[in-house]
């Protein structure tokens, strides 16, 4: 039987190589302890990525947040990305100006000010936030439900909304967008059946495709993410349930923003479905962002990862 | 008098940072490896000379950066996962030291792991492990105790 002592032994020989390695990386780890703060403060400025980075960084993690393991593999070839659990992850945008979310709106020192300290209370008051400003006036109370870590600074919260005569269960994609206390945000979301296969936003113009079990018509809010403006609205027809649901293909033009929060509710027809649905899904687009996965697919993989 | 004051800042920040940043680092390294862990260690440390301000107040600024250095240290999870050492590729030497125990100490938790590298291979105390990791000392207590018993578990199959 090995001995405790001998194993705290090759942890002690452990720790002075870790030391030595310490030592001779990044110009002399051990030297650099011995800096003033400025110089330190210096190579780790230029140490950042330039802005172009970030932004590609960003795509990789549009595509593997919001994106379906495996399926958009082809898309995002071109950005450096990392796996987790087919999501992948990358910086927010940290740009001031620049929305950091979906909720709450701004960037991200915006966000920080805003203060939700964990994913459930920022997801509770983003629910009850969108629920005031349904289509049509409709009664729904949302109830947050269990959360998936994904990581420390990503998680994927489960709810539940109910309505008089109808409910709808979903899930919210929420990042914490800096160290500080208080920088969660939500940056996507969508109802169980809700998909927008393909979303783009580039050169003033979103283009896309979604997908409702319900089919009906649906209405499309776009907001500024960063000052919660509303742009522009348009309403999407999709044939009734009866009729064939397929996907609908949409471009709405004109959009002048860095960053888009781009709402879709359905709000159905009265003919085939009787009112209003408890039926949405919403996602966070960065200009240049193309060929993001949104809506219910992607997280409900990110949930069901193991 | 407004240089002397920024003078005084700063140094106040480089005898803190004199003292928390050989932790921070391994602790970091612990967590994420060698690469990712200096990585870390480096946008921490530069967070506090932005926020020393705000830092100094607080009552375990160490432990908040190393927060701050899991915030960029957690984006890098799943490469850190797949790897099988805390030193992949060293630079002193020409192969991995003691590649059996780095395996076993990647299969403890990384609170257990943090614990047992920071205590047993570096010979911080307890309460310098406690304060990093934001937890009481009987945790870190505990964390040791499990931490040793699975690393001989595995040791020994």
């Amino acid at each position: 039987m090995m001995e405790t002592t001998d194993i705290q032994a090759r942890l002690v020989q452990f720790g002075k190589h870790v030391d030595d390695e310490r030592a001779v990386r990044a110009g002399g780890v051990l030297n650099r302890e011995r800096e003033a703060p400025q110089a330190i403060h210096r190579q780790n400025v230029t140490a950042r990525k330039p802005r172009t980075l970030r932004r590609g960084a960003f795509v990789a993690r549009a595509a593997a947040v919001i994106v379906l393991a495996g399926a958009a593999v082809g898309l995002w070839s071109m950005v450096n990305r990392s796996d987790r659990d087919g999501i992948s992850v990358s910086a927010a945008s940290g740009e001031a100006g620049e929305g950091a979310g979906l909720f709450p709106a701004g960037d991200v020192a915006a966000v920080v000010e805003a203060g939700f300290d964990d994913p459930v209370s920022v997801t509770n008051r983003y629910l009850k936030d969108r629920v005031r400003h349904l289509p049509d006036r409709v009664d729904l109370v949302p109830t947050v439900g269990l959360t998936k870590t994904i990581d420390d600074d990503l998680v994927v919260v489960g709810f539940s909304l109910q309505g008089t005569d109808d409910s709808g269960d979903g899930y919210a994609l929420v990042e914490r967008v800096g160290p500080e206390p208080g920088a969660w945000v939500v940056v996507s979301s969508s109802i169980i059946g809700f998909d927008v296969p393909t979303i783009s936003y580039r050169d003033g113009s979103i283009d896309g495709t979604l997908s409702t079990s319900s089919g009906g018509a649906t209405l499309v809010e776009i907001y500024d993410a960063n000052t919660n403006a509303l742009i522009t609205t348009s309403e999407l027809s999709q044939p009734a349930v009866d009729e064939g649901t397929a996907e609908v293909s949409f471009s709405i033009e004109g959009i002048d923003a860095p960053s888009v929060g781009v709402r879709f509710w359905n709000i159905g027809d009265l003919e085939h479905q009787g009112g209003p649905r408890a039926n949405f899904a919403e996602v966070r687009l960065y200009d240049g962002d193309r060929d993001v996965n949104a809506g219910w697919g992607p997280l409900a993989a990110a949930a069901n990862a193991s | 008098l407004v240089i002397n004051e920024q003078s005084d800042q700063l140094r106040s920040l480089d005898s803190f940072l004199v003292q928390a940043r050989p932790r921070l680092e391994r602790a970091l390294i612990a967590r994420y490896g060698i690469d990712d862990g200096l990585d870390a260690a480096v946008e921490a440390s530069a967070y506090a000379l932005e926020h020393w301000d705000r830092l100094r107040s607080m009552g375990n600024p160490v432990g908040y950066l190393y927060r701050v250095g899991q915030t960029r240290g957690g984006r890098l999870a799943q490469r850190w996962k797949r790897i099988e050492s805390i030193v992949q590729h060293p630079l002193t030497c020409d192969r991995i030291v003691d590649v059996d125990l780095q395996r076993a100490l990647l299969q403890l938790k990384p609170e257990e792991r943090i614990a047992v590298v920071l205590v047993y291979a570096h010979g911080h105390s307890y309460a310098e492990a406690a304060e990093i990791l934001d937890v009481p000392v009987t945790a870190v207590s505990n964390h040791l105790t499990r931490g040793l018993a699975r690393l001989r578990t595995i040791l020994e199959r």
